[in-house]
């Protein structure tokens, strides 16, 4: 395992050539040489689904953060501005809560085109187009950004493991190392996101288009 | 080929366009060409290695665990439920009935209620697009000319942006308020003074009221010497609402608008704490508004969330009233039984939200709202994250040094560097949205500009107006193509852009007048914080 967050050529391409992206160019190579390949076709849809699923079931879950965050600050306010108590560990569980709350979101937002484009002229491609611009930035940009957080997350993390890293006040939260495992887990996702991403636009330049939901709504 | 590899840092900048203009999500694409850039600078020795295993750590401090970013998805809850909620049409409906007898009535109302919703979200296309979807059509159909509709909607749309408590005052005023911090410590001063979100707030007010304003005398100019343009939408006979009905619709939405903003200026709450009490105070709304007019009666529901929101609002102004510390050892009688009835008030407090979430859970708006936040959230720090990753990397490359290297040479001082700095973030701002050019300029031309003495406040004044200026003008702001995309059939691109055009003129004018008095953005901060 511990060859994946070393910082070898090796270990990059063992990460970036993972089986999505490997399929997602075997369909274009199929594609190319004029074949069929319905079984492909079929593994990379379930594929695709399966990230899908777990990226609306993570967000489903950490939705819930955001009234709670609310809740939580508007108590906090009320006991310190009424009663003029105050606690450490409720205040820091908000900064938890925002945190997880973006990370955990962002692979269900890239599901569902939620990150902004420029879209000047991507709005006027063809639907062959876009699939190109969404498999090469998805390749080029997106999973190497995400392994660069995936690497040096992990061992960001992995250090915060060594001595259990906690809060820098006394009876502050003890989770920081939990908190800071959150980036690691983040790039994991968004490398699965992409890929799906990238599996996805060559599914629809293979032929067999698989849109992308508009909204979680529409996908729950 | 050695020259080129001198500038890699412009190199970057400028595939950084190229790339965006792809359509590929700006986040990705800034940190993807930042990764690409920092490769290149490291096999051909121009960028330290070392400097990327930074980026975790700028992660987790500038972007997790940054306290004032905390107020983001608490405004933004509390905007996208106030949209959820229909309180924006129902606002703009009453508003347009109450003013609808005057002639430009309606397009006044339009202004007003793009004023204070905005307040909230300030997304520009979020806002745009509602407005538009909202009032557009009404407009139309009560016979005013496309484009003062077009240029009224798209304006108030933007308006938003720049009247707190809006999202991105809160993202730029933290920027800025960084970038000022290190110009201090560049200078050697290294006990900095710092300036805070709030600063900015209070700054941005009085620019941001006398643009309503001059919306306003423009549509009554209008109205006035062409009213087939702008014609009162009631006739002579028609009823107006009554007194009771505006003031149940208008009165909610404001009171908590003005409470959330008059914490923060008054000193009594910072951006997070109030941001958080909005957004529980627009939960009460939302959830007492459900059902709209059909209502059983009694609806204990209802009432339970009234009563909630009373004991919150209770408790508070108790507590303005007296010292109801507990723990204190000389407490008197009086404040006894007022910590007694403050204890007593968090009963009903804690039922009526009870309440008021269970109402809006089984309507299933708390879920829609609840996944939009995270959502747009996530939309706002990803971008942050890829804009760290751009600048860790252009400044690796030597970036700050060529910035500075072109502000600073040709003489002419700040003026011409603020001028030139403008002028970029106006050219940007038709192809980049706020939150994307305040995190990726700002910190990087910030610093320079408030090392030459310019005022931090009154620069992220003119920032804010300058690129809602962009937003609008012809014919790529981005305003404008948010429209297009919800305006109905008959409606032309013309149409939109003559009609933007008086608005994008008050803007200038605007910009000019603060920059010629600068009084009117930094006098209320200094005012109210000293």
């Amino acid at each position: 395992m511990s060859f994946l967050f070393s910082n070898t050529v090796f270990s990059w391409g063992v990460l970036w050539a993972q089986p999505l992206l490997v399929l997602a160019f075997s369909l274009l190579v199929v594609r190319a040489m004029g074949r069929h390949a319905e079984g492909l076709v079929e593994v990379s849809t379930l594929f695709v689904r399966l990230v899908d699923w777990l990226s609306v079931a993570i967000i489903e879950t950490a939705k819930w953060l955001a009234p709670m965050m609310a809740l939580t600050v508007a108590a906090l306010v009320i006991t310190r501005y009424v009663f003029g108590l105050s606690a450490i560990k409720p205040q820091e569980s908000v900064i938890y809560m925002h945190a997880l709350l973006f990370l955990l979101a962002a692979p269900a937002t890239l599901l569902t085109n939620g990150h902004v484009r420029v879209d000047i002229y991507y709005e006027k491609l063809s639907e062959q187009g876009r699939a190109i611009v969404d498999l090469l930035g998805a390749t080029f940009l997106l999973m190497p950004i995400a392994i660069l957080i995936f690497k040096y997350g992990g061992s960001y993390a992995a250090r915060a493991w060594v001595f259990h890293e906690g809060s820098a006040e006394a009876n502050g939260l003890q989770a920081v190392y939990l908190l800071k495992t959150s980036i690691p887990v983040f790039a994991a996702l968004m490398m699965a996101q992409g890929s799906a991403m990238a599996l996805r636009a060559a599914l629809c330049l293979y032929g067999e288009p698989m849109p992308a939901p508009q909204s979680i709504e529409e996908h729950v | 080929m050695g020259l080129l590899l001198s500038h890699l840092d412009l190199l970057m900048f400028a595939a950084a366009i190229l790339l965006l203009l792809s359509g590929y999500p700006v986040a990705f694409a800034l940190a993807g060409v930042a990764l690409l850039f920092a490769g290149i600078g490291i096999l051909t020795g121009h960028f330290d290695a070392h400097l990327l295993s930074a980026f975790p750590n700028r992660i987790y401090g500038g972007v997790m665990t940054r306290q004032v970013m905390l107020a983001v998805p608490l405004f933004v809850f509390m905007g996208v439920m106030l949209e959820r909620s229909n309180i924006a049409a129902e606002l703009l409906e009453t508003m347009a009935k109450l003013f609808g007898r005057l002639r430009g009535g309606l397009g006044i109302s339009v202004i007003l209620v793009g004023a204070l919703l905005a307040a909230s979200t300030g997304i520009v296309g979020a806002t745009v697009v509602t407005m538009g979807l909202l009032s557009l059509p009404t407009m139309l159909r009560h016979g005013y000319s496309p484009s003062l509709s077009c240029g009224a909607i798209a304006a108030s749309g933007t308006l938003g942006q720049i009247i707190p408590p809006s999202i991105v005052l809160v993202l730029l005023g933290d920027v800025i308020s960084n970038a000022y911090q290190r110009a201090q410590l560049d200078a050697g001063n290294f006990a900095p003074r710092t300036i805070s979100v709030g600063d900015l707030f209070a700054g941005a007010l009085l620019p941001g009221l006398l643009l309503v304003v001059l919306y306003l005398l423009w549509m009554i100019t209008v109205a006035y010497f062409r009213p087939e343009m702008a014609p009162a939408v009631i006739k002579e006979g028609d009823e107006t609402p009554s007194m009771k009905t505006v003031l149940g619709v208008l009165l909610p939405p404001l009171l908590l608008i003005f409470s959330v903003l008059g914490s923060i200026l008054g000193g009594l709450a910072d951006v997070t704490e109030a941001a958080g009490v909005g957004a529980l105070g627009a939960l009460f709304l939302a959830a007492s508004r459900l059902g709209g007019a059909k209502q059983k009666s009694p609806d204990w529901g209802r009432i339970w969330v009234l009563a909630g929101a009373a004991a919150f609002a209770s408790m508070i102004a108790l507590a303005m009233v007296m010292d109801l510390r507990l723990g204190r050892s000389d407490t008197s009688i009086a404040e006894k039984i007022g910590q007694s009835v403050a204890i007593l008030l968090t009963m009903p407090a804690l039922i009526g939200v009870g309440a008021a979430l269970w109402r809006l859970y089984k309507t299933r708006v708390l879920q829609a709202v609840s996944r939009s936040t995270a959502q747009i959230s996530s939309m706002v720090f990803i971008i942050l994250i890829g804009a760290t990753l751009f600048s860790l990397v252009f400044r690796g490359l030597g970036g700050d040094d060529t910035v500075e290297h072109l502000l600073l040479s040709g003489g002419g001082g700040p003026v011409r560097a603020v001028v030139l700095v403008m002028l970029v973030m106006f050219f940007l701002g038709f192809f980049l949205d706020f939150i994307e050019i305040t995190f990726v300029v700002v910190p990087i031309v910030g610093p320079i500009l408030l090392g030459m003495g310019v005022d931090p406040i009154w620069l992220g004044v003119m920032m804010a107006i300058n690129l809602q200026t962009s937003f609008l003008t012809p014919p790529f702001g981005f305003a404008l193509f948010y429209l297009r995309g919800v305006a109905p059939e008959g409606i032309t691109t013309g149409h939109i852009y003559r009609g933007a055009l008086p608005f994008v003129a008050i803007q200038i004018l605007v910009m000019a007048l603060v920059a010629l008095f600068p009084a009117l953005a930094t006098a209320l901060p200094r005012m109210i914080y000293g």
